[in-house]
């Protein structure tokens, strides 16, 4: 393993990762007061809508960052479109609501209140699109749960207003369940900070390999990359001989997409969510969208292969920028030949 | 137990009648006290048995005898005395607390021997065991103690006799390499007496009963059918030109032990004669190496290979002592240093090596600790030796280096796998005892000692001390300089040392490992030193790790 080449996968990752909303970190203020500003609008709505109700059927709700946000798996999208994704869960019951749809409303219209956004309905959620001059593009997910149900689970309200009335429905979804799931594979710190490394990597070569696609061409999710991660990812951050901590990326990435690429997610086009509704992540590709899939993962393989073995670290850090795009660092040919210098002279324990 | 027990006990088996004590015969075992006839059903009739006891049973197992040795006719694993061999001592585990059980146990076996025996299901045993019956027989006049080299063909060998004892050998100088000089005080002037012709048969013979005979012409026939035209011309003609009558037989038994025995024509020539004759009969001891080296559990497919040790330390003198035990004739030492008295304590060598070369000294040790050892030495640095051409490396099967000094063992690595194609293992002992690890290296694959320097350190990564500490400790004054550890801890590093080179020299190994010994991190901790991470792993998690060392950009080895 190269030194050189794991201090480039790290500045990668700096580039790429987005840090935790919560922390008081300048780089997420804008991010983070715009959904502050959100969630206080959704609770100014309840409270009027509560004036109104007996004090036991009081609306409210708890929230909390869902998706990569929560999972520590976000990623700086290209474009500049950033994603949100807050789960709010009302302690209501679902039977209450048989048409999901009420309840996604109360949303919409908490939401739609102001001028400077753009309030969209959509199956799994409602959205807020900023896009006002001047501001960076962003969009906030809401996906709306109800989480006080008579059989103890909850679920996700599906649908739009205009939705066939198949499509209203209450789909059972723990928001948590895939958090917990992914953030407990691994106990030991370096190895789950390794896989959510890994993790961002696919999604940003993915960014970067399907830039003309959306999801409906064929573009994998984040979701979907998440899963296979999670199924064929092993840790490489300890050298078993000398029992020292090793992070080796480069090694972790290429065993992770050979260990996909061999899989059956191919012949089944199937990749399921590790935790219910265990939907499968692939329905919506054709087997010609897996293909063009495969093929670009071939390429990553190839080429982080091609890496591993390439003595020089110049040419093997070209080799990766190549997939996983202009973020990832290219080695001076001079930092190359200015190797450190060895000790001339050093102590040694050995006798005979 | 007393005699009234064992009857008690004996009588007490439900196929066992007519027990009684007898008085102790001249044929049984001289160690038994206790002598019981008894009765069984045994082949159609009720027959008569002995059975003896030692006075330590039930601590060992009792002899069980014929009445006459030749109730049964000659069969195998009855012996002249009429004891059955039914289990050997060795690898026998009596339950002492149930002396009937082991009693009852020993007649059954005793009886399944003996029912193979007459049924003839066992015939090969008199083959597999061919000495063992013949030496028995009552015509054996005496006993050759043989250090001759097991070969296939025929040949003339030396019969020499000193205090009363006979030995044959290929030559006398063998028989000093045999150490059989040490028998006699007149060995330099010591000449052969008699010749004798070795001949080696190409298929087993049966051995004669106890009390039977062979006849010249029966004998001279049974060997004609078991050699080729040419051996037979060889014999005729050697016989002659020694003017001798005795022959060295040798045969491989179906079980492919060798099998030797001599006897005596008593009349010139190799050819029939019309008025027959007996012959005499003489038994071998064979102290042969091949012999020898199999008692020890030793290899021989090693005996030919050639080794070169590079330093004769602590370890090193372990090494070479473990080599040679293990069947290693060809070994060549390398080392410049003189044996002290500081050394005592921590070497296989002691008192009386002091002030000698640790080469010489080693090697007077080595070659009087075994047979026929060919030791070859240099009182010279191997680097000086390498230099100055005085020694060819790729004449070596294997190539240890126990100098403990990182600096030559990189230089070698680097010189071996660059230029040569001999495998190589560097081996050393880290301090106070924590353990030690030997790297084999240049075995048909990537990996080597190079690999073990860390890149931006030369941290050696196999060590299970920490980097950056020093370990030395001076004896007296700047000029002795050691790092601490112990006799044991050298004695375990040459015992792994030697494990790994013998894989190799067999061809058990077709990688390149490195193996670690742990030990005990006490001192060194009380000494205030710090352990590696690598100390942690088990002795499991060190093994399976132990290809993991490789560098696969390694300076040396990987660009090969």
């Amino acid at each position: 393993m190269n030194v050189q080449i794991e201090k480039c996968f790290k500045t990668f990752h700096d580039r790429i990762k987005i840090s935790d909303l919560d922390r008081k970190e300048q780089s997420n203020m804008v991010l983070r007061e715009k959904r502050d500003l959100l969630l206080e609008d959704l609770k100014l709505y309840f409270r009027k809508k509560n004036v109104t109700r007996k004090s036991d059927e009081h609306l409210n709700f708890d929230y909390f960052n869902q998706g990569s946000y929560g999972m520590y798996t976000g990623i700086k999208p290209i474009d500049g479109d950033f994603d949100i994704d807050v789960a709010i869960v009302l302690n209501i019951d679902k039977t209450d609501y048989p048409n999901p749809t009420t309840v996604k409303k109360w949303i919409f219209e908490a939401l739609n209140a102001k001028n400077n956004r753009t309030v969209l309905w959509k199956k799994p959620c409602i959205t807020v699109q900023y896009t006002k001059a001047g501001e960076e593009k962003y969009h906030v997910d809401f996906a709306i749960y109800a989480g006080a149900n008579q059989d103890g689970h909850c679920y996700l309200a599906r649908g739009k207003e205009t939705s066939i009335p198949k499509e209203k429905r209450w789909e059972e979804s723990y928001p948590k369940a895939l958090k917990e799931k992914i953030n407990e594979k691994f106990i030991n710190d370096e190895e789950r900070h390794q896989f959510k490394r890994i993790i961002k990597y696919l999604k940003r070569w993915k960014d970067e390999k399907f830039k003309q696609e959306n999801s409906g061409t064929g573009k994998p999710t984040g979701i979907a990359l998440t899963a296979l991660a999670f199924n064929h990812f092993s840790p490489h951050v300890r050298d078993f001989f000398t029992n020292e901590t090793k992070i080796n990326d480069l090694t972790a990435l290429t065993k992770t997409v050979e260990s996909i690429n061999i899989s059956s997610i191919w012949s089944e086009i199937n990749i399921q969510l590790p935790v219910p509704p265990y939907n499968n992540l692939f329905k919506d590709m054709t087997s010609i969208q897996m293909e063009k899939f495969k093929e670009k993962l071939s390429k990553l393989k190839l080429n982080l292969e091609e890496a591993q073995k390439n003595v020089d670290p110049h040419e093997a850090s070209k080799l990766i920028q190549q997939v996983l795009g202009n973020d990832f660092p290219i080695i001076d040919k001079e930092d190359v030949s200015k190797k450190s210098p060895k000790p001339s002279i050093t102590h040694s324990g050995e006798s005979a | 137990m007393n005699v009234k027990e064992l009857i008690g006990i004996i009588r007490s088996i439900s196929f066992i009648s007519d027990v009684k004590e007898v008085s102790i015969l001249d044929r049984v075992n001289k160690s038994i006290t206790v002598l019981i006839s008894f009765k069984m059903m045994f082949n159609n009739k009720n027959n008569t048995f002995l059975i003896g006891f030692k006075n330590n049973f039930p601590l060992s197992k009792p002899y069980i005898y014929l009445y006459n040795w030749n109730d049964y006719g000659f069969i195998p694993h009855v012996d002249y005395n009429g004891e059955v061999c039914f289990a050997h001592d060795e690898g026998l585990f009596l339950d002492y607390t149930n002396p009937k059980g082991i009693i009852e146990s020993c007649v059954k076996l005793a009886k399944n021997t003996l029912v193979k025996g007459i049924n003839a299901e066992n015939t090969t045993d008199f083959l597999n065991e061919f000495e063992n019956y013949f030496s028995q027989n009552k015509h054996i006049i005496g006993t050759l103690t043989s250090c001759v080299e097991i070969t296939k063909d025929v040949k003339v060998v030396d019969i020499f006799s000193f205090n009363n004892n006979s030995f044959i050998a290929d030559s006398k100088s063998s028989l000093r390499a045999y150490g059989f000089n040490n028998i006699t005080a007149d060995f330099s002037s010591l000449k052969q007496s008699k010749k004798c012709i070795y001949v080696h048969i190409n298929k087993p013979i049966m051995p004669p009963g106890y009390d039977e005979n062979w006849t010249r012409n029966s004998i001279i026939t049974s060997i004609k059918d078991r050699i080729s035209e040419n051996s037979l011309r060889k014999l005729n003609r050697l016989l002659f030109q020694n003017n001798t009558t005795t022959l060295l037989i040798h045969f491989v038994a179906p079980n492919n032990t060798d099998c030797l025995f001599a006897i005596n024509l008593d009349s010139k020539g190799f050819n029939q004669k019309e008025k027959d004759n007996d012959i005499k009969l003489i038994a071998v001891r064979r102290r042969d190496l091949q012999y020898c080296t199999q008692r020890g559990g030793v290899m021989n497919q090693i005996s030919n290979k050639k080794v070169l040790l590079i330093g004769c330390g602590s370890v090193g003198g372990f090494i070479a002592h473990n080599l040679v035990k293990s069947g290693v004739k060809k070994l060549t030492l390398v080392d410049n240093d003189i044996f002290n008295h500081e050394n005592i304590y921590r070497h296989i060598l002691g008192v009386n090596a002091v002030n000698e070369n640790k080469v010489d000294a080693l090697k007077e040790l080595l070659e009087s600790s075994t047979l026929k050892s060919n030791i070859e030495v240099f009182k010279d640095t191997i680097e000086n030796i390498i230099n100055k051409r005085r020694i060819k490396l790729q004449s070596f099967d294997l190539i240890i280096s126990a100098t403990g000094n990182p600096t030559v063992n990189l230089w070698l690595n680097n010189l071996l796998i660059t230029q040569f194609e001999v495998p190589i293992i560097f081996t050393w002992v880290d301090p106070y005892g924590i353990g030690g690890h030997s790297i084999l290296a240049n075995n048909k694959k990537e990996g080597c000692y190079q690999c073990l320097m860390d890149e931006n350190t030369n941290h050696n990564k196999a060590a299970f001390y920490a980097i950056d500490q020093v370990f030395h400790k001076t004896l007296t004054s700047c000029s002795s300089v050691f790092t601490p550890y112990g006799f044991l801890d050298a004695e375990l590093s040459a015992l792994e040392c030697s494990k790994l080179a013998l894989s190799s020299l067999l061809g058990l190994e077709n990688d390149n490992p490195t193996i670690s010994w742990k030990g005990d991190s006490s001192e060194f901790i009380k000494n205030g030193y710090k352990l590696s991470e690598r100390f942690k792993l088990t002795i499991d998690q060190l093994n399976e790790a132990k290809y993991f060392y490789k560098n696969d950009k390694c300076e040396t080895c990987a660009k090969r």
